[in-house]
């Protein structure tokens, strides 16, 4: 194992030929995609959120269109969002089971961030063992080991990161249709695609300010890429923008969930999330870049990590889209550092040990391994999904209730409800254009918290609601043992098991003075 | 677009030139067709064909503001709604004979650009006070280029002074701005005198002048054109340059003292420094379009404007100062967005010509990239024409007022959403608790505990106190409200009487104890 091995000093293997690095990469993909093709199979269910991207792709494998105008979801909705992570699930469900595809789809493309924080980082760092490490360290980022998780941001992630390394290697031709055909994907995947738009922004700011010379052709791909990203986000979302103005950007999220979405979490769990010595090693590369050795690929990658901070701090992104994007550019600083560090090391003496090199880079590695593989192991044992048993609940929907039934259910369960029960929830965590959420958000509380029959009636009323599901995660999510307001008069149990569902048999009425 | 070779011209290029030849007929047919659409529209759905709070502010301003629309008083309303339309009309001639000069692109981009924007397209389609300041400042300076009785611009500049302090400045601005545009001119002529040999050949071959910032090459070429023109535009000739030096020397301060007399006297008189705003500020919000103001630019022309603005911000130019004028207007009201959008028209013109003289290193990028800019700015445009005729009022909205009009007495306060209120004022002849344009103090904090009072014990007694005993509420305000409680819930109180409610349309009379 000679990692310390460079370009120079070893003969150059001829253009195609597969060398060491390359078998060591291939085998780190391989690594980080079975240990996340394992974990995502060890339990059948998948992440709440990603029951309403399958119901998605599931309508557009049989309809060829997304589910813009859906019946079931708050009982009846305008739904607008961009649909290429759906398009591509529902293109791979027409050859393996949807559910199948959604386990194997989204842990290849994440794995896949191994090969790209590769490229990027032998890129900018000129090296190709350095850039091992930013792969495996990419590869085993805690914060993205959510294995269950089928939602757009796993195709997101290798998108932008191959549209911001192809960026780095214009002018070529071949480049530019690439960061064109990924940044058109990218556009089509997620509304937060303007993350890498503010990140070129940085990255002429910081060259103004370095007095630097702007690239022609960047200055070029940056312009058709500011105005290509609004062209395309005003084509999906002109009505959303209309109604909600800038509070778009929060997606209507209730005050009282909007903490979940951008959380303030602590310093330490940051550490944690991105992995202490990469995190470290990216402050030092950052800092060397702006004052020491200034080159445009290692400006670029700081401009890209300083938007991602500027955007997570103003609340514009998700924390966890900006921990991983922070995590990512990390890998790849980390191994810029690691060349640097290389490079330092053959000046000194400790260069003559070749022992101790092998036994530095065995440390190094352990140190890695240590600190992130448990975090990520952590992070996947933690994700937040229904039970069997829970599922099943929601399936038994489907035969025994009504068609035009509604359900209410916890946030969460909405996508539940309507994509193994095929009735139409109260509500589910699609906020947008949805009016009064706030309200309905209360609304639902009251319906799980309430002591009285009465009120909990009315807002059945209030909302046509006729079946209400209590699952084992809505006790904990609640934090109620049963429903309070319960009577056999009223309240017909018909799903007796560990999850329970009524079915509401009053109304409430005007009766002139008389009870109901 | 000078040193390049010449090619033979392409069917895209052969419009351009066409374009560009007719332009001025172009541009007035697209406004003509643009600002039509709306009345016509409006028609058809049997809707008022004069939409803004604006246009009901001049409706109901006599014996009630200080004049500043004379046109109302002047034309049979029947024939208003065609007044804007002929006020644009007035407005790209007189540009075109003022900006004779300019060169072609610039102008005809600027114009484009200007006409597309909503803050422009929202102006010239109701009664508003910039779009007739804009029609006496151009023909103000019009007048000003004249070779025979220049002193007939004090007529549309000082009717300029009298509507807000705003435009009063502007006024003073545009006898400023000529005068010193004169003077150069004058000195340019005297020095061009002496080279005139010399130079005439080359300036032969130059294309036509420059923009308002143009330099002396650009003057140059201006002489020779105006030199043909002498009888229509004898401005820029070194003649005419001459003669305009001599009544600036004669005329020029009398004329400026006299205007910067009335902007005192306004100021003295109460005048405010913008008039408006007429419907309810989100401050920053209200520039952007996209994100449903009324007015306001697509964001399309600001990001141009900011290509725009990086290429010529070392260079000093006039427009520099209109978009300074126009931000700190803007940052004032709302309303004087107008004044904004010319900047940053202006601005995005640049930003546009030079993505387009700029050679890309891939010139598909250059073209697919000018593509989804124009498609931008259009689909901005066609959206806002498609939200136009749903900015109030609206028929039912009519109804509604014209009810209170027939059921209230006379000296009855009506408390409405502060967009209704000039609806309020004309259509029931009532008077509006609150006008966004000009309100009276704590009466803005007294609206807002209005509708959020939750309780009959707060909104009773702010009732009383101010004298309140209408208040009709909108769909936008009625889906704002909690429905649970708040001031919905308490309307169902006793003390509470519907008058008359129609598609969403409410008004309610509140009554003794």
């Amino acid at each position: 194992m000679r990692f310390f091995r460079s370009k120079s000093q070893g003969s150059k293997p001829p253009e195609g030929r597969i060398r060491k690095e390359h078998l060591l990469l291939a085998g780190i993909f391989a690594l980080v995609l079975l240990l996340r093709l394992y974990l995502a199979f060890s339990t059948p269910a998948f992440t709440y959120d990603s029951y309403f991207h399958l119901r998605q792709a599931e309508h557009i494998r049989e309809e060829g269109i997304p589910l813009y105008q859906d019946s079931l979801s708050y009982g009846g909705r305008e739904l607008v969002f961009l649909p290429g992570f759906h398009y591509l699930l529902a293109l791979l469900s027409l050859f393996l089971p949807l559910e199948l595809a959604a386990k194997l789809f989204p842990n290849i493309l994440l794995a896949s961030l191994t090969l790209l924080a590769y490229a990027i980082a032998r890129k900018v760092a000129q090296e190709r063992t350095s850039a091992l490490y930013s792969a495996g360290i990419a590869g085993f980022l805690p914060v993205l080991f959510s294995t269950n998780q089928a939602i757009p941001r796993s195709l997101f992630l290798p998108l932008l990161f191959l549209a911001l390394y192809a960026f780095l290697n214009l002018p070529r031709k071949r480049f530019l249709y690439l960061y064109l055909g990924s940044f058109l994907l990218l556009c089509l995947t997620g509304t937060t695609a303007f993350v890498i738009i503010v990140g070129f922004l940085f990255y002429l700011l910081l060259l103004l300010v370095e007095k630097m010379e702007f690239r022609r052709a960047e200055v070029e791909l940056i312009i058709f890429s500011i105005f290509f990203y609004l062209w395309s986000q005003f084509l999906f979302f002109k009505e959303n923008l209309l109604r909600e103005g800038p509070g778009f950007l929060w997606q209507n999220i209730p005050p009282q969930v909007i903490q979940r979405y951008f959380p303030s979490v602590s310093v330490l769990d940051a550490l944690l999330l991105l992995g202490f010595i990469p995190l470290l090693a990216g402050i030092y590369i950052a800092y060397r870049s702006l004052f020491r050795e200034k080159s445009h690929r290692s400006i670029l990658l700081l401009g890209f990590a300083l938007a991602v901070a500027f955007l997570a701090w103003f609340r514009l992104i998700p924390f966890m889209l900006a921990l991983a994007l922070l995590g990512i550019v990390t890998a790849v600083l980390f191994g810029v550092f690691f060349s640097d560090a290389k490079n330092f090391i053959r000046t000194t003496r400790l260069s003559r040990f070749s022992g101790w090199r092998i036994g530095a880079q065995l440390v190094l590695i352990a140190l890695l391994a240590s600190t992130m593989i448990p975090v990520a192991l952590s992070t996947a044992g933690q994700q937040r999904m229904p039970t069997m048993e829970e599922i099943e609940a929601f399936r038994w929907l489907a035969g025994n209730t009504p068609r035009g039934a509604r359900v209410a259910a916890a946030v969460e369960e909405g996508h539940l409800v309507t994509y193994y029960g095929k009735r139409a929830n109260f509500m589910d965590d699609q906020f947008e254009l949805i009016p009064n959420v706030e309200q309905r958000f209360r609304d639902l509380e009251e319906l799980y918290t309430t002591n009285f029959q009465t009120q909990a009636i009315e807002t059945y009323n209030k909302y046509g609601v006729q079946y209400v599901v209590l699952t084992p995660f809505a006790r904990m999510r609640y934090g109620i043992p049963y429903l309070q307001y319960h009577s056999i008069r009223c309240f017909e149990r018909i799903y007796k098991s560990e999850t329970r569902i009524y079915r509401v048999k009053c109304a409430l009425e005007e009766t002139n003075g008389r009870p109901a | 677009m000078a040193g390049r070779r010449k090619l033979p011209q392409r069917r895209p290029a052969k419009l351009l030139t066409l374009l560009l030849k007719y332009q001025q007929w172009v541009i007035l047919a697209l406004a003509l067709l643009l600002l039509g659409i709306p009345p016509v529209i409006n028609y058809l759905r049997a809707e008022p064909l004069l939409r803004g709070g604006e246009s009901y502010y001049h409706l109901t301003a006599q014996g009630r503001e200080i004049l500043s629309y004379p046109l109302t008083a002047v034309f049979n309303e029947q024939f208003l709604p065609l007044l804007p339309l002929a006020l644009a009309a007035g407005c790209i001639m007189l540009f075109f004979r003022i900006a004779r000069d300019w060169e072609k692109e610039s102008k005809m981009f600027f114009l484009l650009l200007l006409l597309l924007t909503p803050a422009m397209l929202f102006a010239f389609s109701t009664l508003s006070s910039y779009s007739y300041l804009i029609f006496l400042l151009l023909l103000g300076w019009w007048i000003l280029s004249w070779p025979r009785m220049p002193q007939l611009a004090a007529l549309p500049l000082f009717a300029a002074t009298f509507i807000d302090l705003l435009s009063a400045m502007l006024a003073l601005g545009v006898v400023l701005f000529h005068a010193v545009r004169s003077a150069r001119l004058s000195g340019i002529a005297g020095k061009s005198k002496d080279n005139k040999d010399k130079k005439e050949d080359k300036s032969k071959d130059r294309n036509q002048g420059g923009d308002m910032g143009n330099d002396a090459g650009k003057e140059e070429s201006s002489k020779n054109e105006a030199n043909k023109n002498k009888s229509t535009d004898t401005f820029n000739t070194p003649d005419a340059a001459d003669a305009a030096a001599a009544w600036w020397k004669g005329w020029h301060w009398l004329l400026a003292v006299l205007l910067l007399l009335s902007l005192v006297l306004q100021g003295l008189a109460g005048q405010p420094f913008v008039l408006g705003p007429f419907h309810e500020e989100k401050p920053v919000l209200d520039i952007f379009t996209d994100l449903g103001s009324i007015s306001g630019m697509s964001l399309f022309t600001i990001l141009l404007a900011v290509i725009g603005l990086a290429i010529s911000w070392k260079k000093w130019h006039p427009a520099h100062l209109i978009l300074l004028l126009g931000v700190l207007a803007a940052s004032i009201s709302s309303h004087a967005l107008f004044i904004l959008a010319i900047g940053i028209a202006w601005f995005a013109s640049r930003g546009f010509l030079s993505l387009l003289r700029r050679s890309w290193s891939m010139r598909t990028l250059k073209y697919f990239t000018l593509l989804l800019l124009s498609l931008g700015i259009i689909f901005s445009t066609l959206s806002y024409l498609q939200r136009l005729p749903e900015i109030g009022p609206s028929a039912p909205e009519r109804e509604v007022l014209s009810w209170i009009r027939g059921d209230t007495a006379s000296e009855e306060i009506v408390l409405a959403a502060p967009g209704d209120a000039y609806y309020v004022r004309y259509f029931a002849q009532r008077q509006p608790y609150f006008l966004p344009h000009r309100p009276e103090k704590g009466r803005k904090e007294v609206l807002n505990s209005v509708l959020a009072a939750s309780y009959v014990g707060e909104l009773f007694p702010l009732l009383e106190k101010e004298g309140i005993s209408v208040i009709f509420l909108n769909p936008e305000l009625q889906a704002r409200l909690p429905g649970d409680y708040g001031l919905l819930f308490l309307l169902k109180n006793e003390r509470f009487k519907m008058l008359y409610s129609r598609e969403g349309y409410s008004a309610w009379k509140f009554g003794e104890s």
